[in-house]
């Protein structure tokens, strides 16, 4: 079966004044019909990049190679204008909340309202209703009344509502996510979860939930993928993951989560930051920080290889790293380095 | 960001390499360096052109009058056989240091009142600032003019003229630049020291407000040969036979309009249109080359 | 937001402008007491040759031996209840002589005005949308080109070209005295004497405004909020004139607002080129001969204007900014 979303050796280039920055190097990632995928990375590792570069939102100076493949057709090579009608009926994403997310002139019924008469056609009543209709469903209060409200009037995590709607209302096959929850506080972090796993269960759309936060994809995703330093490093079911994370990197992660079960062990945050992706990286790029790095990590690149069904790692220990997180908390698993960023 | 840790917090041109920086900011402006390139040959244009040319403007050919442009009259005669380009170089002078010397004048106003403003701060501040927006208010071709005609058209009752109300930029970009600068380390560091009021405010802000009053006043180049050569135009500005750009075009009117001397018309006003085109450039050129941040669209 | 928000804004807005208005009505006095007879010849209405012992009455009678304050305020009360003095020229009263010119210079400012504002929409949209394009740098340049030429060169080489060698169109007055056309044909005819005053009277203001928009529109373009429109689906020509347009109109409506005083007082240089009977001609015409109440009547008008505009720009913006609420 041809999966909904097929992106392939995926790499995107920027031109800077420091020279070309390599954003997206090689990626490769599959979303099948109805699949939560969950892509994971701190800024800067290309994950959001690849998430606009599907959506062909990517400002023009930007050099994309490799496919981009969505239901067979390559959506790199298609016409604009085709590609263009595809986002709302079939693709359709989530920003992550700002004041410059919406229309700040136009109210926010309007602005779901002319997405759906656009796609859907009908009487500007019709598509009024329509817009009401996604703002009840995900949960705005008082609907007939905020229609008519501009964006700056609703809370940071009613916008984020709004911005669901908005993506939501032409009932796309395949949602992609940016960081929707970032900015909110934990409790509407998990209404908003909630509200995407619910919609995804009634609507029957697959979705792809971009995030640093790895603790948010447990109980959403079905899959996830890390991405370090615009590549990906680790991927698969995300109990394999959970249970038995096969980079130092993913382990990193997962270590600095707070976990409800280990109440009272330390949290660890991966030291040092990402290297400079306008300098050419020979190894492995976490390896400036990877307390399991040898001299081989430094010289020669690990592409990613599948260690067991469906789980891929991109570490040439993957086979020695434990299954499961270290016992001792006083062992590290990453050391500290030099920050790298000039 | 620790790019500010890196980059001293010092301003543009107060080091000299900060004043390198800003040339070769300035240079990559490709019309910039093309504008100063005719500011400076057409002020050396009017400064020894008229001594290489075997005319004056003021000696009178019948014989030669209304002439189109010739070998002998590059842009042609008047009613009266002066040779125009001469009379273009000589007013040129004329106008050019109107202009510079309004700017100069206003400069000095402007500084000076932005400086104590935002210096002292206070009423006396939000006094001076209600007097600049006192100045805004009044349309400035209109004041100037009833001034000039009230005091007699002259070299120093024009140029006093236009600097008086065009000075207000200046002041707010001082006011503005004081008001930031005055809370920067190095100039409470100098406070420290002891250091006396008037000496910081002059040796330790102005340099760093020099880039914003710099493109200011070249800008400001352009409106005080605007305002001169309306003025002039209106037949309001300096008398016969004195006579600037914009006087030479308040002559041309008839001939060209109704005899179709087009000459008389087309040269002077291409000077002040070249002149202040460049100026334009430069001034944007400048803009960018003291403050790198603002990026050109 | 309520109406009554919008008034107690408006009304507070008002008093703010009332200092201001004082300041100007100082530096327009101090004007007045430059001027070579000071107030009691603007009162009077003749520039005619007085004996020392008529000065002397005059200047009990004017209150010129009152202190400068008092004088100051009499001649305030004078001008506020509509008292400007008469014209030393025609003795007729001042707001009279400029009111008979002021039709003139508002039909010449206001069409100038639209169409700059259309101008200056269509080129600079067109050019934002097509950053770094040919078109883009052409409209750019030719802005820089306008702003940069003198009004009253380009009037007389307009003048040159139009009226004197292709004779298309008229080169001065605002109707053609000869032909007494009625009806259509001289609303045709006053058009035509229009046209070359309204392109030179706009050329400054087209360029500057066309600036204007574009930046504008350039900044509302990298918006996010244009992102999520495309990426909903909308095409292109929606992005830029549904979701775009309005964004960057509001600070262009702002500006086109603040462009009134500046046409009114490029007004001056196109009345004179085409002998247009407006109040920028008349200021001319007392300029040359000394008519001091009328110069300082129109200056007291001019200025009047500029902070009316000011006013109407900050209250506009307000109206049309949803994120501005009067508080």
């Amino acid at each position: 079966m041809t999966p909904l979303l097929d992106i392939t050796d995926l790499s995107i280039r920027f031109r800077t004044d420091d020279g070309e920055l390599r954003a997206v190097d090689g990626v490769s990632l599959q979303v099948a019909e109805g699949e939560v995928l969950g892509v994971v990375g701190e800024s800067g590792s290309g994950k959001s990049v690849t998430a606009l570069t599907v959506m062909g939102l990517l400002a023009g100076d930007a050099a994309v190679t490799g496919q981009v493949r969505y239901r067979g057709a390559d959506l790199l090579t298609m016409d604009p204008t085709k590609r263009r009608a595809l986002c709302g009926p079939e693709l359709a994403m989530v920003y992550q909340d700002s004041m410059a997310v919406l229309n700040p002139t136009m109210t926010v019924g309007r602005q779901i309202a002319m997405v759906v008469r656009h796609h859907r056609g009908g009487t500007k009543k019709a598509a009024m209703e329509r817009a009401a209709e996604m703002l009840d469903l995900v949960g705005i209060p008082d609907v007939r009344a905020r229609v008519a409200d501009y964006p700056h009037q609703f809370s940071g995590g009613q916008r984020q509502r709004i911005l669901i709607a908005l993506a939501l209302c032409c009932e796309p096959r395949l949602l992609i996510a940016d960081e929707p929850t970032t900015a909110l506080d934990v409790t509407v972090q998990a209404q908003i979860v909630e509200l995407v796993r619910k919609l995804r269960s009634e609507l029957g759309m697959a979705v792809v939930w971009v995030t640093h936060d790895l603790g948010v994809l447990a109980g959403l995703a079905d899959s996830v993928a890390v991405m370090y330093a615009g590549r990906v490093v680790e991927r698969g079911p995300v109990d394999t993951i959970y249970a038995g994370p096969r980079h130092p990197y993913t382990e990193g992660l997962l270590r600095s989560l707070p976990r409800l079960d280990a109440a009272g062990e330390r949290l660890t945050a991966i030291p040092g930051g990402l290297p400079d992706l306008t300098q050419p990286i020979p190894g492995c790029a976490f390896s400036p920080r990877c307390g399991w790095s040898t001299e081989h990590c430094t010289e020669e690149r690990p592409d990613l290889h599948e260690i067991e069904t469906l789980h891929a790692s991109a570490c040439f220990r993957a086979a020695e790293l434990p299954a499961g997180l270290p016992a001792d908390p006083d062992e590290p698993a990453v050391r500290p380095v030099e920050v790298m960023h000039r | 960001m620790s790019s500010a840790l890196v980059t001293p917090a010092v301003p543009v041109v107060r080091s000299a390499r900060g004043r390198f920086e800003a040339w070769r900011r300035f240079r990559r402006h490709r019309m910039a360096v093309l504008g100063l390139a005719v500011l400076a040959t057409i002020a050396l244009a009017v400064l020894v052109g008229p001594l290489l040319i075997g005319y004056d403007s003021e000696t009178i050919a019948l014989a030669s009058k209304n002439q189109p442009p010739s070998l002998a009259h590059l842009m042609g005669t008047d009613e009266l056989g002066r040779d125009q380009l001469v009379r273009v170089l000589d007013g040129g002078r004329l106008t050019l240091s109107v202009a510079v010397s309004a700017v100069v004048f206003s400069l000095v106003v402007g500084v000076v009142v932005g400086a104590v403003a935002g210096y002292v701060g206070g009423a006396l501040d939000n006094v001076l600032m209600r007097v600049v927006d006192v100045f805004y208010s009044l349309p400035s071709l209109f004041v100037v003019i009833l001034l000039v005609i009230l005091v007699g058209a002259g070299f120093w009752p024009i140029v006093t003229a236009i600097a008086l109300f065009s000075w207000m930029n200046t002041a707010r970009l001082v006011r503005a630049s004081y008001l930031t600068l005055k809370q920067r380390e190095f100039v409470e560091a100098a406070r420290g020291t002891g250091v006396g009021h008037l000496r910081i405010a002059v040796r330790h802000i102005l340099p760093g407000a020099l880039g914003p009053i710099i493109v200011t006043a070249t800008l400001g180049i352009a409106a005080a040969i605007l305002s001169e050569s309306a003025l002039s135009f209106l037949g309001l500005g300096f008398q016969p036979p004195q006579a600037t750009w914009g006087g030479l075009l308040y002559e041309a009117q008839r001939p060209v309009v109704s005899l179709g001397h087009w000459w008389r018309g087309l040269f002077p006003g291409l000077m002040i249109f070249l002149v202040v085109l460049s100026v334009n450039y430069v001034g944007d050129g400048l803009r960018d080359a003291v403050d790198p941040k603002r990026r050109r669209s | 937001m309520g109406h009554r928000a919008v008034t107690a804004y408006v009304i507070r807005r008002c008093l703010q402008a009332i200092p201001l208005l004082l300041g100007i009505s100082v530096i327009i006095f101090v004007l007045l007491q430059m001027t070579p007879g000071g107030p009691m010849a603007a009162g009077e209405g003749a520039a005619t040759q007085v004996s020392p012992e008529q000065i002397a009455r005059l200047r009990g009678r004017y209150g010129l031996d009152d202190p400068l304050v008092v004088q100051y305020f009499n001649w305030l009360g004078g001008v506020l209840t509509g008292d400007w003095g008469s014209s030393f020229d025609t003795g007729r009263p001042v707001l009279e002589a400029i009111g008979a010119r002021v039709p003139v210079t508002l039909q010449l400012t206001v069409v100038a005005l639209v169409l700059s504002v259309l101008i200056a929409v269509v080129v600079g949209v067109f050019a934002a949308s097509r950053q770094n394009s040919l078109v883009d740098h052409a409209a750019t340049g030719a802005s820089f080109i306008g702003l940069s030429t003198p009004s009253f060169w380009f009037g007389i080489m307009l003048l040159y070209v139009f009226s004197f060698q292709l004779r298309l169109l008229p080169s001065s007055g605002l109707t053609d005295l000869r032909a007494r056309h009625t009806g259509f044909a001289a609303v045709l005819d006053q058009a035509e004497h229009l046209i070359l005053p309204v392109a030179v009277l706009s050329l400054m203001s087209v360029a500057s405004l066309t600036r204007y928009v574009r930046s504008s529109m350039i900044d509302v373009l990298g918006q996010d909020y244009l992102r999520t429109a495309r990426g909903s689906g909308l095409p292109e020509r929606t992005v830029v004139l549904r979701h775009g347009l309005p964004n960057a109109a509001i600070p262009v409506v702002t500006v086109a607002v603040l462009a009134l005083p500046e046409l009114f007082l490029g007004a001056v240089i196109t009345e004179t080129i085409f002998g247009l009977p407006g109040m920028g001609r008349l200021f001319v015409e007392s300029a040359d001969l000394r008519d001091y109440p009328v110069l300082l009547g129109i200056l007291l008008i001019a200025a009047v204007l500029v902070v009316v505009s000011n006013l109407l720009a900050d209250v506009l913006y307000g109206r049309l900014d949803p994120r501005i609420t009067y508080v």
